[in-house]
């Protein structure tokens, strides 16, 4: 399994030059733009990679981005936690599945900043507001899935295991879980996109540390650069953790789907 | 005792009654088909028989040890590759991976799918290898009682026969009982050492026909003169709600090995003459 997954990676990577090629198309627009605007409104791409390296080399970086980084994964962990237990309750029981329904429409209709407001006033300035956020705003999106993935069960499939005398566990493994990963997935890999722009703007808002923290120190210095390396900075690890680990690892859990394609 | 002892069993779902109170017994070996129209009750009788549905009315008394069932459609897990789909009751029973495997692999070469058919998500087969998927994930087991609810009836007239013909080789070799329901009176005539025929609202036992050979001695020829003969019997035909057939006289033209013990036990309804 792993080295099917190494080598499932290792084959995604080399087909990524399409996507490549789309990140070059959009930092030539992003040079041409900055040539007709002018570095004080719009740095080229060059200078923000510049600043961005320099960032590294000073130190800075890393621990603001593991910061936020933090803030971040521990909002998203607890909102699959939440999220995927409270579903998996919710599409056990049919009531439960109606009264959950409207709840998940007006979760995911709560602007994140209406939580950021609320848990400021709760939590105080920790880490706590970013990360009540970013469960707040991650959570629903997950729920949503797990729920529907429960509604969506194949009964055949469960009657035809129950024929055969698969217990309980591993009737879960092998008919119940596969079904729901394949709804959650994709759920949970916009769930983290989420997590990490909710964070950065807790934390732009309410924290005197992390990623979104420096970007409003670079804003209050008018300082273009820094805060275009910061976005950079967030959209690489955004792209890294897409394109490097989630991808292969969805293409080889749902392989048996592209077959059907 | 017998492997299969049904009595009393019958079944309502919510106010509608789908089956009225019956009694069946399945003696080990033995193969019987269940045939009846549509809502008569015959996919309520297997799932009871399987377990799959909660018994309110009679009882069952299982003899068995280990239950096969091929359902009308396949039922594959689209996740699992052909070869773990049919080793899939293996490993309920706990049987190691690779022996498991290896009886999968052995299984679905018998019933002519490659290594590399058995290699391929059920997504990439075609309906006939999922169906022999189904059938071998069934037999894999080794059953003592193997249920079929319909399993051909969306398969080609080649295909079906070609299974059939593997199935009842299969259950031979095993000695399995077997308890199938079907539409199509040639294919229990294929199969079914002797058959019931459901009918009626609610679905009762109407005839139990036991053709002179058994499944197994039964040659194409005998199959299709028992058919006909089947389909020119007044109960059978009134089972199906099919009027009287003045044309045809069975009797006449059938040979000898049409010839079945007739057992008339009710009539479809009240003002129907059946028997």
């Amino acid at each position: 399994m792993t080295l099917r997954l190494l080598r499932a990676w290792i084959a995604w990577l080399w087909s990524g030059w399409s996507a490549a090629a789309g990140l070059a198309l959009l930092v030539a627009g992003w040079q041409l733009a900055a040539e007709r605007l002018g570095p004080l409104l719009l740095p080229a791409p060059l200078d923000a990679f510049a600043r961005l390296y320099s960032l590294l080399e000073a130190g800075v970086l890393w621990p603001e981005f593991l910061v936020t980084a933090r803030r971040a994964l521990a909002g998203f962990a607890l909102a699959l936690g939440i999220g995927c237990a409270a579903g998996v309750l919710a599409g056990i029981s049919r009531a439960g599945a109606l009264l959950a329904r409207p709840l998940v429409t007006v979760l995911l209709g709560m602007p994140p900043i209406a939580w950021l407001v609320l848990a400021l006033l709760w939590l105080g300035s920790g880490d706590g507001t970013p990360v009540f956020t970013v469960c707040a705003a991650a959570l629903p999106v997950v729920f949503g899935a797990t729920l529907q993935g429960m509604l969506t069960r194949d009964t055949a499939l469960s009657a035809m295991a129950r024929a055969f005398g698969l217990s309980w566990r591993p009737r879960v493994i092998e008919v119940e879980l596969p079904h729901l990963l394949a709804w959650l997935f994709p759920a949970a890999t916009t769930a983290l996109g989420t997590s990490w722009k909710v964070a950065v703007m807790a934390e732009l808002l309410t924290s005197s540390d992390g990623i979104g923290a420096a970007l409003a120190d670079a804003r209050t210095q008018l300082d273009m650069t820094t805060a275009l390396a910061w976005v950079l900075c967030v959209l690489l690890a955004l792209l890294l953790v897409e394109y490097g680990l989630l991808e292969p690892v969805k293409r080889e859990l749902e392989r048996w789907r592209e077959v059907a394609r | 005792m017998s492997l299969l002892r049904i009595r009393g069993f019958g079944h309502r779902y919510g106010a509608r009654r789908a089956l009225a109170p019956m009694d069946l017994t399945l003696e080990r070996g033995e193969s019987l088909a269940v045939l009846g129209p549509s809502g008569c009750g015959k996919s309520t009788l297997l799932q009871a028989t399987a377990g799959l549905l909660e018994i309110g009315e009679g009882t069952i008394e299982r003899g068995w040890q280990n239950l096969g069932m091929v359902f009308q459609e396949p039922r594959l897990l689209a996740w699992r590759s052909a070869l773990d789909n049919i080793a899939l009751g293996l490993k309920a029973r706990g049987v190691r991976r690779r022996e498991r495997r290896a009886a999968a692999t052995a299984l679905g070469t018998r019933l002519g799918l490659s290594a590399a058919d058995l290699a391929l998500y059920p997504a990439a087969l075609s309906g006939g290898m999922r169906s022999r998927v189904a059938l071998a994930r069934a037999l894999a087991i080794e059953p003592d009682l193997l249920l079929l609810d319909e399993p051909f009836a969306a398969l080609d007239i080649g295909l079906r026969h070609e299974l059939e013909q593997w199935l009842l080789r299969e259950c031979l070799r095993l000695g399995c009982t077997m308890l199938m329901i079907t539409h199509s009176p040639r294919e229990a005539l294929r199969l079914a050492d002797r058959l019931l025929v459901l009918g009626g609202q609610p679905g009762r036992p109407l005839l139990a026909l036991q053709p002179a050979l058994r499944a197994t001695d039964r040659s194409e020829r005998d199959v299709l003169a028992l058919e006909t003969a089947l389909l020119a019997d007044t109960g059978f035909r009134a089972a199906f709600g099919l009027p009287p057939d003045e044309r045809v006289e069975a009797t006449d033209r059938a040979p000898e090995t049409a010839w079945f013990q007739h057992h008339c036990l009710a009539t479809p309804a009240p003002d129907r003459q059946a028997c």
